[in-house]
């Protein structure tokens, strides 16, 4: 189950080595491509109707496409945040193909995504530990299966391409409810060209009791990958779904654009856990959003390792009475990284509550940035918020930013925000030393215990790798 | 209202947003060279209709090692239809320094009031009691003719009722 695991560099052909200050970070492979279809580059309305042909989508998918790509148009870039000017838009491709069909068994599955995954280190028991997996190569399923006895509960756990033809009543009512098109310009971007992602619907009452897993991949220069993830958890339901990336390593810059919308019914629980490895030249901008009705809780678990600039900020409308929101964020930016993520976390009712923790490390010359709101609207009597943001600085050209904004509208509330910036103290470091660890054994035993209260909420062989992931990425950058 | 920008690295600062008033108030804390210290605490009790935006920035630039800055805003809310924005922020862009912020938003203690209703004081003496000891803080620390004006600028809201 490694999900990071080491990859011997001497099987990677594009390995560049310190490329990304990471020293040998070993993921930067690629694959010969194979593609049924490739789009061509940019985006017009062409592209648009040709996508939504191409996944013979029915009238009111193409629709919606349409209208996303009209808003795309008016949106402006966001003037806040991350530094956007390298994006082109049209020197992006937007739709690509690898694979006619959505394959079923594994045998089916193409050599070459075989030999990505298993360079990644996905051993084919997995099945056997998860529910389902969806691995998303490329803009489309290549991959999936679920559980029979997850199917027996009426889990549905498919490609949202599927989803389109199998649950249009679902899809339609849902799509875009609390992410329309109008919310920013990268949500209206991915409802226009919105290809792969999972569509997830957990009925009334049923405790999904493994994690749903998908996978995400680029694997193409210059390639957009812009899934499309909706959760339906009905009432009294349970879910945790995760969703972990990496990607090759390219030299042209690449774009993530994903939308995941979530509907947690009266008194569903879904739990979200994401572990964000792009390779240092995407962007990585996504909305997350969910929205939790009475007695529902919400959980965002968002590490956040890899990319150029991500821009992240899972939010979380606490709709109904009583509903709790949560949100853990990891954020590490090293060498040419900005990581730009937090949460949001509306209070729309009474007695709701919420909780954000955020852990930044920077180091290498990156920057992480904590961007919060909470809002407490009128009438969210005896609420309670409690945020929490603490990072560290390794070194004297890394930089660390805290933005967060309180708005209070009701008087009968309670909200609390800290935040704290430290670097590894001189004592716990000496302290390691002299019992005799090595320096870079102690600095990454203190960094690993300052994420610990987020790591340890992981599936244990993502709090694992995680750590040794952290490990390698920090080996000799304090000093 | 007006915008007030306050450019400073150590404050004590009382605020009551009477019934009705807009607020609009930054602290910048700047710090520039090395060895800085500063701390900036905020007390601000907003009545009914009142509606208080409070920034707060410590940035600390690359030359700033040894900084140790704090920051703390905290915000009472009394009465119906009391808005607060609390906006704290850290920009640092060196490591050895120490910085923290805090900021909270919250009502009277109901079991505070409970405690002191029980022992025989009306509710309108002890929601004084309480938001005075609220302000204590800064008000024991600034000047006794400043501190007096907040006080009668609070008796006369709190006379209004909330």
């Amino acid at each position: 189950m490694s999900r990071f695991a080491l990859i011997n560099s001497k099987n990677n052909k594009n390995t560049r080595l310190d490329q990304n200050g990471l020293g040998d970070y070993k993921y930067g492979f690629s694959m010969p491509e194979n593609y049924v279809f490739k789009s061509k580059k940019g985006l017009d309305e062409e592209v648009v109707k040709m996508i939504s042909a191409m996944k013979k989508e029915p009238v009111w998918m193409r629709e919606k496409r349409l209208k996303g790509y009209r808003v795309f148009g008016e949106k402006k870039m966001p003037d806040w945040g991350g530094d956007l000017s390298k994006i082109d838009f049209n020197d992006i491709f937007y739709y690509i193909k690898p694979n006619q069909k959505v394959e079923k068994s594994w045998d089916d599955v193409p050599k070459e995504v075989r030999d990505t995954y298993d360079k990644l280190g996905i051993p084919e028991a997995e099945k056997e530990f998860l529910g389902g997996v969806k691995a998303q190569y490329e803009s489309e399923v290549v991959y999936g299966s679920l559980r029979k006895d997850l199917e027996d509960l009426g889990i549905i756990f498919c490609g949202m391409d599927e989803a389109v033809v199998k649950y249009p009543e679902l899809v339609e009512e849902y799509f875009g409810k609390i992410i329309p098109p109008g919310d920013n310009k990268f949500a209206a971007l991915n409802t226009a060209v919105w290809s792969g992602g999972s569509f997830v619907y957990i009925p009334k009452g049923v405790k999904c009791d493994k994690p749903l897993q998908a996978y995400f991949r680029i694997n193409s220069a210059n390639m957009g990958q812009f899934e499309r993830t909706l959760i339906i958890v009905d009432e009294g339901a349970y879910v945790h779904y995760v969703e972990g990336c990496t990607a090759p390593i390219y030299t042209t810059d690449s774009l993530h654009a994903a939308v995941v919308e979530i509907f947690v019914k009266k008194g569903g629980r879904c739990r979200y856990t994401t572990i964000q490895n792009w390779s240092t030249n995407v962007y990585n901008l996504v909305t997350k959003r969910a929205w939790v009705e009475e007695d529902g809780v919400m959980e965002w678990v968002d590490g956040n390792l890899g990319s150029k600039l991500t821009m992240k900020y899972p939010s979380v409308f606490l709709a109904g009475k009583r509903a709790h929101g949560e949100i853990l964020s990891i954020a590490v930016a090293g060498k040419g990284q900005h990581q730009d993520a937090g949460g949001k976390c509306i209070h729309l009712a009474a007695e709701t509550t919420s909780r954000i923790i955020s852990k930044s490390i920077s180091f290498r010359g990156g920057r992480s940035s904590y961007r919060g709101m909470v809002t407490m609207n009128k009438g969210a009597k005896n609420a309670k918020s409690k945020v929490v943001c603490d990072a560290l600085i390794l070194d004297r050209n890394s930089r660390s930013d805290t933005y967060p904004v309180n708005k209070i509208f009701e008087s009968e509330v309670s909200l609390e925000h800290e935040a704290t910036v430290s670097k590894i103290g001189e004592e716990q470091l000496f302290y390691l030393m002299s019992r005799g660890f090595e320096e870079h054994e102690a600095e990454a035993m203190i960094v690993n215990g300052f994420i610990e209260p987020i790591v340890k909420e992981l599936p244990m062989e993502y709090s694992i790798e995680l750590n040794r992931l952290i490990n390698l990425q920090m080996e000799g950058s304090v000093g | 209202m007006n915008k007030v920008i306050i450019k400073k690295q150590n404050l004590m600062m009382a605020l009551v947003v009477g019934r009705g008033e807009t607020v609009d108030l930054e602290t910048i804390s700047e710090y520039k060279m090395p060895r800085g210290r500063g701390e900036i605490v905020v007390k601000a009790v907003v009545m009914g209709k009142g509606s208080l935006e409070l920034k707060g920035m410590i940035k600390i630039g690359e030359k700033a090692v040894l900084t140790e800055a704090f920051l703390r805003q905290n915000i009472l809310l009394l009465g119906e239809d009391a808005k607060a924005t609390a906006v704290p922020e850290l920009e640092i862009e060196t490591d050895d320094v120490k910085a923290s912020h805090a900021a909270t938003v919250g009502q009277i203690d109901k079991e505070q009031l409970f405690y002191l209703t029980s022992r025989g004081i009306s509710q309108g003496v002890a929601t004084k009691m309480i938001v005075e000891a609220f302000l204590e803080e800064v008000l024991s620390q600034i000047d006794s003719k400043e501190a007096e004006i907040i006080r009668v600028k609070l008796e006369r809201e709190l006379s209004y009722g909330y």
